[in-house]
């Protein structure tokens, strides 16, 4: 169904259906719901960086970071209200993400990735030296915040923010690879010279994709911070770059939303759910991390895609 | 590296223009000039009088489309995704009214989905507009290319081989489109083709290349009969050479190769049919042909890749029929390909041992051979110890042979060995070929350029459109009306 504007109306409702699932949920699986929105919200991202637009990044965690970090900061120590830390941490983090975006006109895969993975560094080494501002190595403590009209930030109510927003997230970037932008960015990564010809501004697309990408995790982590209360500054490691690449890879990239759902399902909520996986997460992380590649290597995701494909282009 | 030096070309206004010459001429290079994906030093480039400076990006702005030589297709899109990148510069949407399907944005993706959908089907798309490119067949890519050519409603079409690979009636909508396109909305049309035939039967005006430089321009009745066109094709005579290496032809030779209605292709492609041809024990046999015609096909699907399809291949009485390339190399064939491929970053003595991979030989046998080949291509022998990247054109050939012949086929097949190698070299060639072929080696070469080949091989077949046409002595086939009328057609 396409109307002006259907996207936020079905967003709005997909949040609000992940809303009522929270709330359905007793307390520690709420709990666990709350933190799986926050990674779908980061796998979006991841996805739309690799599997739309082509580019490899493994600094997505220090974009959580930011989140995490700066809105708590200016929360604590500028006293500013949670309405307003949240968007100055995001916009920080589109901007930030903008700069990145620069290095990968010149790079691409492998060296490109190296040069995100030093980026990672530097941050980590900005959050540890960052003595009052950062918590140095021990991270900052969450102060409470309200809200207009919802009253008090209580990890109920963040998760039902989360929800909401993931619910709305998932839409909308959806749309936006299906449209000019999306189409753009994977003729990009397909035949970048023929796209090129086509008047496609390449360079301007690429920090485009770094940007968006960069803001969703950058918001994912404003979130996380609240969920947990703290910041920690050892969450940010290349062990975490890994774990979003793999949601995204296990998942299946493509301009399809149902990747950045599955894998996060898959990898996190599974290993949760089922506390008999969850005592061997290692073991079963890389079992289906194994099983995917060798036997689906566009994930999930992308293995229903070609299957349901195939029946299409019969003439 | 040059691969234009002062080549000018001028278009008229709504004319169907062709662009020929051999491989190597410089035609893409030419068109990736206009297009701003070649480096240029000197000369202009002048759109309506006005000099322009091209860029890939500006192409669309300045009404330029242009097609590639293998359609570049984005295989993750749609075929009417692929058509509507086309339409990017027309859009005007970004991330923000793209993701909430702003009233614009809808309205705008609307009508240009429904242009995209009209101009596929009508460059003759008649699959699901929304199938994924990846899994279509390759006619269909060609027809998505040019839709998305299209539908920024260019003036000038830039237009590299688009027939390759297309089966009859494809090209002939092809035509019909193009021609289509000139005569109701006045397009200029720049085509570069190796089907010569058939761009004499479509051109206004045709430009011949050679060597980066344009040589002849006009009409396609002058430019087939004009003097420097043909030599360019059929190459350069030899002089002396010629009688110095009188054939002697095998008298009741034994067929050691043989094949029989052989049929091959690529993908879902079949570009060989009904192939049938021998080469006798120490012959030197010629197959001759235009660019396309399948001479290097015929020679890869003899060693195996791809395998034949139909038919049989018959090496000293057995059958080859469905062996992979190892097994093939292993019973004695060697084939130099067109690419000569030697490794790089290893000097020419490191290329001679690890042409002998797998083979097991002693030292003492590994030098023997390596000292017959340093005999044999005396260029070599200063070169020992240099990176085979650094070697010329005509000593990377050199060694190319040499690597094979390392293992003593008792079959050699070349694939184009003259291809851009300057004529002193070719001569060489020529020597160490009739050396060969008196120390009792049968020789099968590729070659479109037949004058070198003539005196030292002793039959010769003409493929032409991935079929056998013609068969008889070097002499013959040589001679400049046979081989004009396979290269440069008959024009009406």
């Amino acid at each position: 169904m396409r109307f002006p504007f259907a996207p936020l109306v079905f967003g709005t409702v997909l949040g609000l259906l992940g809303i009522a699932v929270a709330y359905a949920l007793p307390s520690y699986p709420r709990f666990i719901f709350g933190e799986f929105a926050v990674l779908v919200i980061i796998t979006l991202g991841v996805n739309l960086l690799l599997g739309v637009a082509g580019l490899l990044s493994l600094a997505s965690p220090a974009f959580v970071g930011i989140g995490a970090n700066l809105s708590t900061a200016i929360m604590l120590r500028a006293h500013v209200p949670i309405l307003v830390s949240i968007p100055i941490a995001v916009a920080t983090g589109w901007c930030v993400g903008w700069l990145l975006g620069f290095l990968s006109l010149r790079l691409a895969g492998f060296y490109l990735a190296m040069v995100t993975f030093g980026f990672l560094d530097v941050f980590l080494v900005i959050l540890n030296e960052g003595g009052d501002l950062t918590g140095g190595g021990y991270g900052l403590i969450v102060p409470p915040s309200s809200l207009p009209l919802l009253g008090p930030v209580t990890l109920d109510v963040t998760i039902a923010i989360s929800a909401f927003t993931a619910g709305i997230a998932i839409v909308l970037v959806r749309e936006v690879q299906r449209s000019r932008i999306g189409r753009a960015w994977i003729a990009i990564k397909d035949a970048p010279v023929a796209a090129e010809m086509q008047g496609i501004d390449v360079a301007h697309l690429k920090t485009l994709a770094f940007a968006v990408s960069s803001a969703l995790a950058t918001l994912a982590g404003t979130y996380q911070a609240l969920l947990l209360g703290v910041t920690n500054p050892s969450a940010y490691s290349l062990n975490v770059s890994v774990a979003h690449l793999t949601y995204a890879v296990v998942g299946g990239m493509s301009a399809s939303i149902v990747g950045p759902i599955l894998g996060p399902l898959l990898l996190f909520v599974v290993p949760e759910v089922f506390r008999a996986i969850g005592q061997y997460r290692e073991v079963f992380y890389g079992a289906i991390l194994l099983l995917v590649l060798v036997i689906a290597p566009n994930g999930i995701a992308g293995t229903l895609e070609a299957l349901t494909q195939r029946t299409r282009s019969r003439p | 590296m040059h691969a234009l030096s002062r080549f000018s070309l001028a278009l008229e206004p709504g004319e169907i223009h062709g662009l020929i010459g051999p491989n190597g001429a410089g035609k893409t290079t030419a068109i990736n000039a206009i297009c701003g994906t070649a480096g240029r030093d000197g000369g202009t480039i002048e759109l309506d009088g006005n000099a322009m400076d091209p860029h890939p990006r500006r192409l669309v702005a300045c009404g330029i489309g242009r097609t590639f030589q293998t359609p570049a297709i984005f295989f993750d899109l749609s075929a009417v995704a692929n058509v509507l990148v086309g339409a990017y510069a027309q859009g005007r949407s970004g991330v923000l009214r793209g993701s909430v399907a702003a009233p614009s944005a809808l309205a705008e993706e609307e009508k240009l989905t429904a242009r995209a959908v009209e101009l596929l089907r009508s460059v003759g798309y008649d699959g699901d507009p929304h199938a994924p490119a990846k899994l279509l067949p390759f006619g269909m890519h060609r027809q998505i290319e040019v839709a998305r050519m299209l539908v920024s409603d260019p003036r000038i079409l830039l237009l590299d081989e688009p027939t390759a690979g297309l089966a009859g009636h494809e090209v002939a909508r092809l035509v019909a489109l193009l021609r289509e396109l000139r005569t109701k909305r006045g397009v200029t049309i720049l085509l570069v083709e190796h089907n010569v035939p058939f761009v004499f039967g479509l051109c206004d005006r045709v430009t011949a290349m050679h060597d980066g430089k344009d040589i002849a321009s006009g009409t396609p009745a002058e430019i087939r009969s004009h003097e420097d066109v043909v030599k360019s094709y059929l190459g350069y005579q030899h002089g002396a050479a010629e009688s110095e290496r009188a054939p002697q032809a095998p008298r009741g030779g034994v067929k050691v190769l043989e094949l029989r209605d052989v049929a091959s292709g690529y993908g879902a492609t079949t570009v060989l049919r009904d192939v049938s041809l021998y080469v006798g024990a120490g012959e030197v046999v010629a197959l001759l042909g235009r660019n396309g015609a399948g001479k290097s096909t015929l020679l890869n699907t003899i060693v195996g890749d791809p395998k034949a399809r139909g038919g049989d291949i018959f090496w000293e009485g057995r059958s080859l029929r469905g062996l992979g390339t190892d097994r093939v190399v292993a019973s004695g064939i060697g084939l130099v390909p067109q690419d000569r491929a030697v490794i790089v970053r290893q000097s020419v003595d490191d290329n001679l041992e690890l042409a002998t991979f797998g083979l097991h030989l002693g030292r003492r046998q590994f030098e023997e051979r390596r000292d017959e080949m340093l005999t044999r291509f005396p260029r070599l022998q200063t070169r020992r110890t240099s990176f085979a990247g650094s070697l010329s054109g005509g000593e990377r050939q050199m060694l190319a042979i040499a690597k094979v012949l390392m293992r003593r086929p008792r079959l050699l097949l070349l694939d184009e060995p003259s291809i851009g190698l300057a004529p002193a070299i070719v001569n060489e060639l020529q020597g160490i070929i009739a050396a060969l072929r008196d120390d009792g080696l049968p020789i099968m070469v590729a070659e479109q350029n037949v004058s070198w080949l003539a005196p030292v091989s002793s039959r010769a077949y003409l493929i032409e459109g991935g079929r056998i046409v013609d068969e008889g002595p070097p002499s013959r086939l040589a001679e400049a009306e046979a081989l004009t009328e396979a290269y440069l057609g008959t024009v009406s």
